[in-house]
């Protein structure tokens, strides 16, 4: 009966640690880009597709979701010619990220 | 359960994306060794041929050094596609602390306190343990021109003749070989 108790109440600390995780940062890309975006002022597109190893294709897409929801911010420039795009994380994906990963380390924790 | 080992396979993911970055953050673009190369060769052969410029050499090329390395890494960075204020800073204030040590050195000098010599000898040391920490923290290849500088400071007591020259060239080529070699890559488990 007690392990039942405990096994319950895992299963909703478990439950409600998910719920904490934010759905557009539950993909790896999205994850990976925020996170790398944490840690330097400015990256451009083609430096976040080297690092996240991804198509242009998808992490397109993928970044195009993050500016939609205000996580990213983009600064469009040429260099020598060249379009580049700079992509830089907002307060609001930095408060989001925060939170994400905080949920993650939780839910990580549940489990130990 | 599978929830949590996909969270732990998309932390590991993210972990090695952010690995990756650091790694490159960090590694020095060859102009930079090969810039000293040249500046501690030069600087080296007029200590033994020419030691009344010593002074000035000393004084004002090595700052000047200081500002094109700055320049030159912070634009391999955002030629990279990386624009980080912070680790730029870090780099920077790390080889700043050869100029901080460097005005304690010169005060003791002008006092005449130690002699040109010693002034320089203690200055390789000096530069060869920021040499040697860069090794450590940021690129490898930092390490052999660090142990270089190390172990000349010490020998150039016991070489009364050319032994700037000698710690000059072998400085050069330490700086020339060593970051001639890519760096190898770090295995992640």
């Amino acid at each position: 009966m007690s392990s039942d108790t405990t096994a319950g109440k895992q299963h909703e600390r478990t439950q409600s640690t998910l719920a904490a995780l934010d759905d557009l940062l539950q993909h790896r890309s999205r994850l990976g880009a925020c996170v790398l975006l944490s840690t330097s002022d400015a990256l451009t597109f083609s430096r976040l597709r080297t690092l996240l190893n991804e198509t242009d294709g998808n992490l397109g897409a993928q970044l195009r979701k993050l500016e939609d929801a205000g996580y990213v911010s983009v600064d469009k420039r040429f260099e020598e010619r060249k379009p580049q795009s700079w992509y830089s994380l907002t307060a609001a994906g930095r408060k989001a990220l925060r939170s994400h990963l905080g949920a993650m380390e939780a839910l990580l924790g549940t489990m130990k | 359960m599978a929830e949590v080992d996909s969270v732990a396979a998309d932390l590991r993911f993210v972990k090695d994306a952010l690995d990756r970055k650091e790694r490159e953050a960090r590694r020095t673009p060859i102009a930079i060794p090969m810039l000293w190369g040249v500046i501690a060769l030069a600087g080296c052969c007029i200590n033994d041929f020419n030691p009344r410029y010593s002074w000035m050499y000393w004084g004002i090329v090595p700052a000047i050094g200081f500002v094109i390395s700055w320049l030159i890494g912070g634009s391999a960075m955002f030629k990279a596609g990386d624009y980080d204020r912070e680790t730029g800073i870090r780099i920077g204030l790390h080889w700043f602390s050869i100029f901080l040590a460097a005005v304690p050195v010169w005060l003791l000098a002008f006092a005449g306190k130690i002699n040109g010599q010693e002034a320089g000898q203690l200055l390789v040391l000096v530069s060869g343990i920021v040499y040697f920490l860069a090794g450590v923290h940021f690129d490898r290849r930092w390490l052999w021109p660090g142990l270089v500088m190390i172990v000349g400071a010490g020998v150039l007591t016991y070489v009364t003749r050319f032994g700037w020259t000698t710690l000059g060239v072998l400085l050069f080529i330490a700086l020339i070989v060593g970051f001639s070699i890519p760096p190898r890559p770090r295995h992640v488990v």
